[in-house]
């Protein structure tokens, strides 16, 4: 039961979840799939390796270096699309924490 | 405690910056005014005290309805007292003194709190990126609105008396968050400062409670602290809160439909994309506009503003590691989300709340409303920030390098925001905000003070068609028109008051004065009496030539023509001259005061007429409009004539079955097809698409949905597949409830591609006529509610080919013969025996018509109407071509003509153009313009239109006259068709030429560019209008029959009297129609309070009164209680605080 929660149920909400936040409730194009997909595989991957976690949050503040250095290139929609997924990757990883935060109120450690 | 070096040095420090600031703003001896605050609150703070302790606003004449400033009320009173004693200049070197110094301090207090005392150094660092960081210097201090001052100076100190109370319940804490919120309550004029407030108050009772979490226990006492402290913020300000959630005039539109505030939403939220907000940057000022100057796009200035961001991120992972720090670095994240509105990524909700939730729209602009959240958390997250990268560095590096560093971090964000200390922070390039206003306003208004018997309004000329005035002051003046401040004595006839209704009757004053309106004197008389007009003042210092402020009329606000109109005028006298003032008086034989009588009225249903319109069917009597859908028969003995105008006008384009047949053929076909409607529509979608026009864009996706569903259906009901029909068909039904049930009625769709999708569903109902009735009756009503389609559809049998029919819906309110009227007779000339082509139907049905022609009106005959909704249609013929033979055009720069063409070229030196004058122009014609061109080295040109309202000083600057950019297309060596509908002309325009240019290439082009046009053809779309028209009885006009014998104003909100009728009257009351006015009248000791309420003459109120006699009357505007019921229950509030003190003060003694 835990694994079907886990690994069959979680993602499909989270699936939902972030097609919603990105494109509401349409499900009329199966290209817009493939960031909410994205999404939700790295949710799953950060929620339950957390030992990637840190990984994850480098990766997501080196992007948004990419997009500070985008933007001052003066490609600004390709910074704003390198922003968004990077964070969108810092909520996911900070979200992760949160059991942590509630628990003890802050981490020792990424 | 904090020792007193941590309270009194930053005391200094920031008191010190804050004066250097102030020094330096105001080292001109001028202060700040214009743009949407006027010269509010600082010139004559008792003037706006007196108008805006009433939620009324009578003295911006007719009167407004303006329940959201009445919180302004405690300010105005304070600056009043001042005000005796020091000059406006003063009172705003002190304000912004003490906002400035507020910020810093403020943010200083609450980081020192947080962030701990032996931090108290980065805890300034906060209170000065508090102050100097993009967001406060763009969207605080140029954006220029003094709520957002208010607010940002206040968030901090009330952040800090909040946490104190959640945390330690201490009451005193308590009743001083509520003294602050007192203190600030200026902010609550922009209502979303509640919900900021709020938002922060959640964040920091939320960080609280659940990071770490700290039991259910104390979660609810938490809990039971912020319901507490969040009902008796409610009730201490019910005072300005009951009004504001109470009161509307019930004729007021909703101010945006949903579909404009998705359209806001989504895009401001390309300026709020992750780039700009987290550099904390309102791209439109710094990067397009460059109005703090254009240094903002310079690469080091690009740079300039990642060193904070970086530090807040740095700040934001090291606050992550430490206890009661996390909670609020979590709601940083989450803010960031909140401000950035639809953007990227997770954005969509926003555009589901804004569907969904109608009053969110409060929050169309989240960066602005809400980005005070943003900084009020960056700012103390920055300055931990900043300790752990000095840290770092100190142990790293060394202390000297650190400091180094430190300092470098510093003195870029304060190089970052210099306009803030060079005063440039308010620059506009166009309208400084340097106000000084000329001593002759002053010498008026003291003029008028000396006037006896003055009682009535004071127009001011020439009259804005918006809020918005410009004036050629020495220091200039831009912003919402102030006149009713400046002029004290009376009220002032001097802007719109934002009722669509009202204003529509107001924007005659724009139009009475101009020719050649100006030569009907009756008319003007009356329009000035009606709005209760005794003295006009013709400000000759406005700048009225600025297009951008008065719009393209600029020849109807000159104030010199306006000038000779008034000396013409027989019933104006001029009175007096102060500077570029003249003041005209009313002459007192003409002048009708506020209240007046009339036994014999006008019954006048405007419909969708503009007051143009409407003022050509005036008469000498007053009009009356009932608002009720029940129509009081007892009008019908007063009313000397009914005017009955459409309630809805729509084009309808229908085709014979042959026609129909072959389109929908072709259809099934080839979907794709370029001319069918149903390809067409995907252009529809494409243009709301780059629009972002995003409800529009969903509507028309559904359309196209529609349409394939509908195109299946007919394939497998022709290939006998009739189950997947049926499953097919029952999609299709949802998609039409899905089209039609919300949203369609109002939106972009519906406005500008109304043909189109009548085309599009003219041809659906025509498929499901025999293939499934059911859905087309359901269809059919959509379309009709929905003003698509009318409810009478021609026999196809008779129709000819295709037709358009413009159809008038009229609501009849009584059962009657009705005059048929057409308008505009002029304009039929240019429609070659038209009449017998009209083919007038009412209700679908032919009737006869007898024409006569009686004052540029065709009078249509007689027809029987019923009580109820009737549509009554006629063809629309085509115009003869307007464009008259080439030998009429003239050439400009390179263009020539030849070969029945005209060639126009243009290269790095010259470009070319053509004009000619179009014939027979009526104001607010529409043209359909189509001509064929042939390009070489395509590039953009332009058609324009130059009207006689319109400036002729700049024939080709597209900011001055009717301008429509043309795409050239691609090279071709095909001759390309161009076709264009252009937009109304203005309603006062008589004449106008048509211009075709091709402008000069820039100078640096080595190649020239040439374009050949022939065919040209402009084509007026028929549209006069027609009315519907009673007598009543004989006796067409009023007759003195009542008399006011006494008449008292005591304040805004409440006038009284005595009169006299010797015969059924209306009485009638010159102030801006609202429900909320009531009139009570007292006859022989009896108390009467008339019901049947009307609106006068297309703005006022009116209520009849059946009985002669003798009475005492009373206007009160009845809203005006519920500010004084807020304000008993705020004082009850007030008392449970103290009591709250106290009491516990005196338990917490007792128990020591």
């Amino acid at each position: 039961m835990k694994v079907v929660i886990r690994y069959i149920l979680f993602p499909i909400i989270l699936l939902m979840l972030f097609n919603f936040l990105e494109y509401g409730f349409s499900w009329a194009r199966w290209d817009q799939l493939f960031y909410p997909i994205l999404l939700t595989s790295l949710t799953v991957i950060i929620f339950f390796k957390t030992r990637l976690r840190k990984f994850f949050l480098l990766s997501a503040l080196f992007l948004l270096g990419v997009m500070v250095l985008t933007y001052l290139l003066g490609q600004l929609d390709l910074a704003n699309l390198i922003g968004s997924f990077s964070f969108a990757l810092l909520i996911i990883v900070a979200s992760s924490y949160i059991p942590k935060f509630i628990k003890e109120g802050f981490i020792e450690k990424f | 405690m904090y020792n007193n070096r941590l309270l009194y040095i930053p005391i200094l420090i920031f008191a010190f910056i804050s004066l250097i600031i102030v020094i330096i703003w105001f080292k001109s001896g001028l202060y700040f005014g214009g743009a949407e605050v006027g010269i509010s609150p600082y010139y004559n703070p008792a003037r706006f005290l007196n108008i805006q302790k009433y939620i009324w606003w009578g003295d911006v004449a007719p009167g407004m309805l303006v329940p959201m400033f009445i919180s302004g009320v405690p300010l105005y009173f304070v600056l009043s007292i001042i005000a005796s004693f020091v000059s406006p200049l003063f009172i705003q070197v002190i304000l912004f003194f003490g906002l400035l110094f507020l910020m810093g301090y403020g943010m200083y207090l609450f980081s020192l709190g947080v962030i701990g005392k032996e931090k108290y150094n980065y805890a300034i660092m906060a209170g000065v990126f508090y102050m100097f960081n993009s967001y406060t210097m763009v969207e605080v201090w140029h954006r220029f609105l003094y709520t957002g001052f208010f607010l940002t100076a206040s968030l901090p100190i009330l952040a800090i008396f909040w946490k104190k109370w959640i945390t330690e319940e201490s009451f005193i804490s308590l009743g001083l968050f509520l003294l602050t919120n007192l203190v600030f309550v200026y902010m609550f004029g922009n209502l979303t400062s509640v919900i900021t407030i709020w938002i922060l108050l959640l964040f920091i009772t939320s960080a609280h409670i659940i990071f770490p979490w700290i039991g259910k226990k104390i979660f609810l006492k938490v809990l039971y602290r912020f319901i507490l402290g969040f009902l008796l913020f409610i009730g201490t300000n019910l005072w300005w809160l009951l009004p504001v959630f109470s009161v509307s005039t019930g004729i007021l539109p909703e101010q945006h439909s949903n579909e404009e505030n998705i359209f806001t939403i989504a895009n401001i939220s390309k300026q709020t994309v992750l780039p700009f907000t987290l550099q904390l940057a309102n791209p439109y000022y710094l990067f397009s506009t460059h109005e703090l100057g254009v240094i903002y796009s310079n690469l080091l200035f690009l740079l300039l503003p990642w060193i904070p961001a970086a530090i807040i991120f740095i700040g934001l992972l090291s606050s992550f590691k430490k206890k009661l720090l996390a909670g609020l670095s979590i709601f940083f994240l989450v803010s960031i989300l909140l401000v950035k509105g639809a953007a990227g990524p997770f954005g969509y909700p926003y555009i589901w709340g804004f569907m969904n939730i109608y009053s969110l729209a409060i929050l169309r602009n989240p960066f602005e409303k809400l980005g005070v959240l943003l900084i009020f958390l960056a700012s103390f997250i920055f300055a931990i920030g900043l300790e752990a990268i000095s840290s770092w560095t100190r142990e790293k590096i060394g202390s000297l390098f650190s400091k180094f560093i430190y300092i470098g971090i510093m003195i870029s964000i304060l190089i970052y925001a210099f306009p803030m200390f060079t005063g440039g922070v308010f620059n506009n390039p166009n309208y400084p905000f340097r106000v000084n206003i000329p001593k002759y306003y002053n010498d008026a208004d003291n003029w008028f003070r000396l006037q006896n018997g003055a009682s009535g309004n004071i127009l001011h000329l020439p009259f804005p068609s918006r809020d918005v005035v410009t004036y050629n002051w020495e220091n200039g003046y831009h912003g919402v028109e102030i006149n009713e401040v400046l002029f004290t004595s009376l009220p002032s006839l001097t802007r719109n008051v934002g009722i669509k209704r009202v204003d529509d009757t107001l924007k005659s004053l724009s139009f009475i004065f101009g020719k050649p309106y100006s030569d009907d004197k009756n008319q003007i008389l009356k329009i000035l009496r009606s709005l209760n007009v005794q003295y006009i003042v013709l400000h000759k210092d406005t700048r009225w030539e600025d297009t951008s402020t008065y719009g393209k009329d600029t020849k109807l606000n000159n104030p010199s023509k306006i000038e000779d109109t008034l000396n013409n005028l027989e019933f104006i006298e001029k009175s007096a001259m102060f500077g570029d003032l003249e003041i005209f008086k009313l002459k007192d034989q003409f002048y009708q005061p506020k209240i007046t009588f009339s036994d014999k009225i006008d019954l006048f249903f405007p419909g969708e007429s503009n007051i143009l319109q409407s003022l050509f069917f005036t008469t000498k009597n007053n009009q009356i409009t009932p608002l009720d859908q029940n129509f009081d028969t007892s009008l019908l003995k007063n009313s000397s004539q009914i005017i009955i105008f459409p309630e809805s006008i729509l084009y309808n384009w229908e085709g014979s079955k042959d026609v129909l047949n072959n389109i929908l053929s072709q259809i099934v076909k080839n979907p794709q097809e370029n001319s069918s409607p149903f390809y067409q529509i995907n252009k529809a979608e494409k243009y709301f698409s780059q629009t972002g026009e995003l409800l529009s864009q969903i509507l028309t996706n559904k359309i196209i949905s529609a349409n394939n569903s509908l195109i299946d259906f007919i394939k497998r009901k022709n290939s006998g597949d009739n189950n997947s029909a049926e499953s097919i068909l029952n999609d299709y039904s949802n998609q039409i409830d899905s089209i039609f049930t919300k949203d369609f009625s109002g939106s972009s769709l519906q406005k500008q591609f109304t043909p189109l999708i009548e085309r599009v569903f003219i041809l659906h109902l025509y498929a499901l006529e025999n293939l499934s009735p059911k859905v087309n009756d359901k269809l059919k009503k959509y379309l009709v509610s929905n003003n698509v389609l009318p409810n009478y559809l021609l026999n196809k049998e008779e129709i000819n080919s295709e037709v358009e029919r413009r159809v008038q819906r009229f609501s009849i309110p009584i059962d009657s013969r009705y005059e048929l009227i057409m308008t505009n007779a002029n304009t039929l000339k240019l429609y070659p025996d038209v009449l017998p082509k009209l083919n007038i139907l009412l209700d679908g049905k032919k009737i006869s018509v007898q024409v006569s022609e009686n004052n540029n009106n065709i009078n249509l005959g007689e027809t029987e109407l019923k009580k109820g909704i009737h549509e009554i249609s006629y063809n629309v013929v085509p115009s003869v071509n307007l464009a008259p033979s080439l030998d009429k055009f003239t050439s400009e720069g390179t263009s020539k003509i030849s070969d029945n063409q005209i060639i126009l070229d243009a290269n790095g030196q010259t470009g070319g153009a053509f004009k000619f004058p179009i014939q027979g122009v009526s104001g607010g014609d529409v043209y359909q313009v189509s001509f064929e061109g042939l390009f070489e080295n395509p590039r953009e040109f332009y058609l324009q239109v130059v009207e006689n309202t319109q400036s002729e000083d700049n024939p080709h600057d597209c900011s001055k006259i009717s301008c429509y950019p043309m795409n050239p297309g691609l090279q071709t060596t095909q001759w390309q068709n161009y076709f264009l509908t252009l937009n109304p002309l203005s309603l006062a325009s008589t004449d106008a030429n048509f211009q075709i240019i091709l402008p000069t290439i820039n100078t640096s082009a080595n190649y020239s560019s040439s374009l050949e046009i022939r065919n040209i053809k402009i084509y007026r779309v028929m549209d006069n209008n027609l009315v519907l028209k009673k007598n009543v009885t004989d006796q067409l006009e009023s007759t003195p029959s009542a008399k006011l014998v006494e008449f008292k104003k005591n304040s805004s909100v409440e006038y009284e009297g005595k009169f006299i009728l010797e015969k059924p009257n209306f009485i009638f009351f010159k102030e801006t129609f609202s429900p909320g006015w009531e009139l009570s009248l007292i006859s022989n000791g009896h108390h009467l309070y008339p019901s049947n309420h009307y609106l006068a003459n297309l703005y006022s109120n009116s209520w009849f009164i059946a009985n002669p006699g003798n009475y005492e009357f009373k206007l009160e505007f009845k809203p005006q209680g519920k500010v004084m019921q807020g304000f008993y229950i705020s004082i009850l509030s007030w008392f449970i605080v103290f009591s709250l003190i106290v009491g516990i003060k005196l338990k917490r003694r007792s128990i020591r």
